[in-house]
């Protein structure tokens, strides 16, 4: 009876041993995470290309059956796939790009012949794209939204030589490379900073015809700006809005 | 929270158990999803370990146990991409067994019934068996929230494109553009396009050359203009 009591009384309670337990439970977690994450990893992958490519097949047989003309968010990974479509590539003639675009293989989309139109949504460095499109010879219209561009990447889009249309967010200093840019017509701008200081850029663009300014200028600013551009660019129908955000 | 303190000694570790487990689920939700990450989740595990310890009759071991549990997932917080942070339901409820089992076996051990050691490896391997498979299955199955947020905003960006080829072949037969949505549906004979449940397309005419199609998604308004404006897409906090 009294081995039985002793056997049912419950251990007092040790500090030492349960913070032992606590700090075994970490330190095993940690390594059997660790050590099995690169296999989940390339498992994780692998699902993903499949889903990205099952993405872009669903695009394709549209495509194919000339119900459109556009392709939305080509992945990195299914770039290789859509070059080698040849009823696909010669009809693509507007893309949307989104999320990270560091990748050099969406620098593959420059080989679509008949590209005029890319979309950047919420899209990362665009810049690194922007290099692998440089002096691509379709690309007409560029239009960024919540995807900042720098200096580099208006280097890059500078080059294009029939590039007509632009919509970007940029300060007046970061588009310094756009000085006497020969083909640009219309130009919409979220200008960050001074955006009087556009003006002396639009100036030299010999076939602009359209500008309109977006900042987060308030009157009478707006007002301020909204007559230079229309007294020093007689030429261009211009507009300036106050934009509600920073895009 | 379950509380007892004049129950006998099963109740009250039951009790102490079911406070752990609520409080847990809670921190847990809580850290998964909202923004505020670890810093909140240690804070409130911390909050819940005083208030278990001070007046939800739990003991020293349960509070203990609660800690012990924050040590683990932080653990597995840690970890770059927090992959295995389930992030699909049966991932979290996965998840939640894992730490639920960790909890019971404590307890088991805790209660000293020897065999401690064989117990320990038992309790170490079902709760990290349960917390691979969980975050094994849910990361080989790709990413299925992002890949239907891709979809969403695909079919978004279709719908902008068909909607505005059909009123332009309506300006290009008439002259002019619809007046508004009501009759723009009737023109096209049937409802906006929806594309989320729903939520619809709208369609807004500016003036009398021009309309711009928009919609709410997540936490943006997406804005479709009409071709003539250089900006293709433009999207905007509400």
């Amino acid at each position: 009876m009294s081995s039985d009591n002793q056997v049912d009384r419950p251990r007092p309670f040790n500090a030492v041993p349960t913070i032992g337990l606590v700090l075994m439970f970490a330190i095993a977690g940690t390594a059997v995470v660790r050590a099995t994450r690169p296999g989940l990893e390339s498992l994780a992958s692998q699902e993903n290309t499949r889903l990205a490519r099952m993405r872009l097949a669903e695009q394709l047989a549209l495509i194919r059956e000339s119900q459109r003309d556009f392709l939305i968010y080509p992945e990195p990974c299914s770039v290789e796939g859509l070059l080698i479509d040849e009823d696909c590539r010669g009809r693509i003639r507007e893309i949307y790009l989104a999320e990270n675009l560091s990748d050099a293989r969406l620098g593959g989309l420059r080989e679509l012949p008949n590209l005029r139109t890319i979309v950047f949504l919420f899209a990362n460095n665009a810049d690194a794209f922007l290099a692998n499109l440089r002096r691509k010879e379709s690309v007409e219209w560029l239009s960024f939204d919540h995807s900042p561009v720098s200096r580099r990447g208006v280097e890059s889009l500078a080059t294009l030589p029939k590039l007509k249309t632009l919509c970007i967010s940029a300060s007046a200093a970061d588009l310094v490379p756009l000085h006497n840019h020969p083909t640009l017509e219309s130009f919409f701008v979220f200008a960050r900073t001074e955006p009087d200081r556009l003006i002396p850029i639009l100036k030299t663009m010999p076939r602009l015809r359209s500008v309109t300014v977006q900042t987060l200028e308030e009157w009478p600013m707006i007002g301020r700006l909204a007559d230079r551009l229309k007294s020093e660019l007689p030429n261009c129908e211009s507009k300036v809005e106050e934009a509600e955000h920073a895009w | 929270m379950f509380s007892s303190r004049t129950g006998n000694r099963i109740t009250q570790w039951l009790l102490a158990a079911a406070n752990v487990l609520v409080a847990g689920a809670l921190a847990w939700l809580i850290a998964a999803y909202t923004k505020y990450g670890l810093s909140t989740f240690w804070l409130f595990t911390a909050a819940i370990a005083w208030v278990l310890f001070r007046f939800s009759g739990a003991n020293k071991i349960a509070t203990v146990l609660w800690l012990s549990a924050a040590v683990l997932l932080s653990a597995a917080f840690s970890i770059p991409d927090r992959f295995i942070i389930a992030r699909s339901v049966p991932g979290l409820v996965g998840y939640f067994l894992a730490w639920a089992a960790m909890i019971a076996f404590l307890v088991a051990i805790l209660r000293g019934r020897g065999r401690t050691t064989a117990n320990l490896c038992a309790c170490t391997a079902i709760v990290f068996s349960f917390i691979l498979i969980a975050g094994a299955l849910h990361t080989t199955s790709g990413d299925p929230k992002r890949h239907a947020e891709l979809q969403k905003e695909i079919r978004i960006v279709s719908l902008f494109h068909d909607l505005r080829s059909e009123i332009e072949a309506f300006r290009s037969r008439s002259g002019r553009l619809p007046k508004d949505e009501a009759e723009l549906v009737s023109l096209r004979g049937k409802p906006m396009p929806v594309y989320d449940g729903n939520l619809r397309i709208m369609y807004f005419s500016e003036d009398a050359q021009h309309y711009r199609l928009e919609c709410c998604v997540y936490d943006w308004i997406l804005r479709f203009p009409a071709p003539s404006s250089p900006q293709r897409f433009h999207a905007e906090p509400f």
